[in-house]
């Protein structure tokens, strides 16, 4: 059953409790006080008859004739009957001991009632329902000419009953009324009301079914809107894991087929040259051809895997920093260096002596891959310069750490624009037949990359096309 | 003489194709971008184009677009193997699709498929006076039919592919059998007298001193 289908019977339900409650007393209470008002009235009324009729007694010639006492009083009443309206004298009267003077009740009651009534409680009234009509009974003491009487009178307050009867009714048609009409009001307030769980809902239905984007975003300051607020934050969280978790299988699939691509063109280089090879006897042209091809590629996949091992060994181990002076660094690197392409010449341009925390050989291979790259740029004036700048680490300014900025640059074709954000891409390159031709292997600027990240840096790489590429990276400096 | 225009950017498989193709007896024509491809088509005609997916300039499929209006066969050649690759190529309107790294004679086999298809190749290989089926695997020597054990004809087919070239016995063996060798290749040799005796090809299939067979080219072609 849904909420609002809920909320709508409960409350209908106290409703009609509460107003049926309320109903019920004020008819009561109105019924009681129409009640009492008419027996009111009819109780004086009973006290004039009874005036009447002792007067009328006291008038008589001979008033000790009991005889005459009774004709007297069966009289007085007739004629009070007569003058009143016959409804308003219907009496019993009887004397002290018992003995019936006068009697004039409606139908249906008998002597027995009034007798019961007199010798009851005096000043109660009583109520006889005698078929449809109600009737009062009073009863009263009276005293005429020395005797004693007792004088029990009835009238009808059926127009009471009537009363509470047509009220009843109403109430009850008014309810019927009501009870449909409130019901749609109450059905309309609480969808009103659980507009916002329905949102949530489809909200939490929408990214169940994969729209991860998907936000229920309910303004307010109520408890829905806070609960809104927290899963919006949820489901951002939950976006955000999602993106990653795809973007890295991304990435990674990325790198697989680079891989694979990098892999195959080799392999189809070496099968095909080989096979010819065995297959045939080839001129001699052609055996030193194929041979250079054969010798080419593998060169190639041989450095690529042992870039790539090294790529997949950083990416899990934390490197142990080694604190040692940074010329030292430099003599290394210009002894492993050895002929650069096209005759370039490198140039250091080294700022005082320092001391660095550094992992020696990682560093080593990220200077020399850069130092390469930049010659294979072809750079114009033929050198490669690498410079030196203390400074404080400027991607985080909370921890200003003293840090050595090293850079390489050149003055060759540059990178374009658009490739830039993509070249620490494994296998990413913006030439391919250079790259090749160079000896590149396509995930160099990745492994820099890792290197730096190791040394809690990041390369950053500026350059412009036809004039040349600078890329930095900053290693942690020792006091 | 049947043209094929390679278009494939790695310098090794271009030169690598250029010489397996022209060794089949193809012309062959190669350039190394997708530009300098849709340039070539604008101004020569060929009767087939290989074609690297991943290319400099304009990539393989966008060549494609520029090649089928003209009806030219296409085969895609390319390290992409992933199947939706493979679809996309073949629903692009290629006509086959090449995997690297591939074997020389898997890419000649392919080419001569397509080309019959297309009905530019040859439907028969002929040379000195005899004419091989390879569809309805039928040898006619001189008009007549001469009857060869399937060994014996993929042999034949085999040699009349690469004419003119000194065969290593073990690596002919091979291809042929698809098993190596064990020891010794008499096995070999019985098939290749037996042809030489069917065919009447005493000098034709010559025996060359340490490496294995030859078959002779004719002199005109």
């Amino acid at each position: 059953m849904k909420f609002a289908t809920k909320l709508t019977l409960v409350v209908l339900l106290l409703l009609n409790f509460c107003v049926g409650l309320v109903s019920t007393i004020l008819l009561q209470r109105n019924f009681d006080s129409m009640l009492t008002d008419s027996c009111g009235q009819y109780a004086r009324m009973q006290i004039s008859l009874c005036r009447s009729i002792r007067d009328s007694v006291q008038a008589l010639p001979q008033p000790q004739d009991a005889a005459a006492r009774v004709s007297g009083i069966r009289r007085a009443a007739e004629s009070a009957g007569a003058y009143l309206g016959v409804q308003y004298a219907r009496v019993y009267i009887r004397e002290k001991d018992g003995t019936a003077v006068y009697k004039n009740l409606p139908e249906g009651f008998s002597e027995v009632d009034a007798v019961r009534a007199l010798e009851g409680d005096p000043r109660r009234h009583l109520i006889y329902p005698v078929g449809d009509t109600h009737y009062a009974g009073f009863c009263m003491q009276m005293e005429a000419a020395g005797v004693h009487y007792q004088v029990f009178s009835v009238y009808d307050v059926s127009n009471v009953f009537v009363q509470r009867d047509i009220q009843r009714r109403s109430v009850l048609v008014m309810m019927l009324i009501l009870l449909p009409v409130s019901a749609a009001a109450v059905w309309g307030v609480c969808t009103l009301l659980t507009r916002n769980i329905r949102r949530l809902e489809s909200a939490a239905a929408a990214i169940a079914g994969g729209a991860y984007e998907q936000r229920s975003g309910i303004a307010g300051g109520d408890e829905i809107a806070s609960l809104s607020r927290s899963f919006d934050d949820m489901a951002g969280t939950v976006e955000e894991t999602i993106r990653t978790l795809q973007q890295n299988l991304h990435q990674r699939e990325e790198f697989v087929a680079a891989f694979t691509h990098e892999i195959k063109t080799p392999m189809t280089t070496m099968i095909g040259y080989s096979d010819l090879l065995r297959s045939q006897s080839c001129d001699a042209e052609t055996v030193h051809l194929a041979a250079g091809y054969i010798h080419a590629e593998t060169s190639r996949l041989a450095s690529l895997s042992h870039n790539l091992l090294m790529l997949l060994g950083l990416s899990r181990e934390k490197a142990e920093l080694q604190i040692m002076p940074f010329s030292l660094l430099l003599q290394r690197l210009q002894d492993s260096l050895g002929e650069l392409p096209g005759g370039v010449r490198l140039a250091v341009e080294a700022g005082g002596e320092c001391t660095v925390a550094v992992q020696p050989d990682l560093v080593l291979v990220l200077l020399r891959n850069l130092v390469q790259n930049a010659a294979r740029a072809k750079p114009r004036d033929g050198r490669v310069v690498l410079c030196c700048e203390k400074r404080q680490r400027s991607s985080d300014a909370e921890c200003a750490a003293p840090v050595l900025a090293v850079t390489v640059s050149d003055t060759g074709c540059g990178i374009p624009e658009k490739d830039l954000p993509h070249v620490t891409q494994p296998f990413y390159m913006v030439d391919k037949s250079r790259a090749r031709s160079g000896g590149g292997s396509g995930i160099g600027l990745a492994l820099c990359e890792r290197i730096a990240a190791l040394h809690g840096s990041r390369l950053s790489i500026e350059s412009t096309v036809g004039v040349g590429t600078a890329v930095t990276v900053e290693l942690p400096l020792t006091e | 003489m049947i043209h094929i225009l390679v278009v494939e950017d790695e310098r090794p498989i271009s030169d690598l194709i250029l010489l397996t193709l022209r060794q089949a007896g193809y012309r062959c024509s190669a350039v190394y971008d997708g530009l300098a491809a849709a340039d070539w088509l604008e101004a020569n005609t060929c009767d087939l184009v290989l074609l690297d997916i991943m290319l400099p300039g304009a990539d393989g499929y966008e060549v494609l677009e520029y090649i089928r209006p003209t009806g030219i066969p296409v085969i895609f050649l390319t390290a992409k193997t992933q199947l939706h690759d493979r679809v996309y190529g073949l629903e692009s309107g290629a006509d086959d699709y090449i995997c690297k790294p591939f074997a020389p004679a898997e890419l000649v086999a392919r080419v001569e498929t397509v080309l019959r298809r297309c009905g530019r190749g040859k439907e028969k290989l002929s040379m000195w006076g005899v004419e091989l089926d390879p569809v309805q695997r039928t040898v006619l020597s001189g008009g007549e039919p001469v009857e060869l054990t399937p060994r014996e004809f993929d042999l034949l087919l085999y040699l009349m592919r690469t004419p003119g070239v000194a065969l290593y016995r073990d690596v002919l063996f091979e291809r042929v059998w698809g098993t190596l060798p064990d020891s010794d290749t008499r096995t070999l040799d019985l098939h290749i007298g037996r042809l030489r005796q069917k065919l009447g090809w005493q000098d034709r299939i010559t025996t060359v001193y340490r490496i294995g067979y030859r078959l002779e080219k004719e002199e005109n072609t």
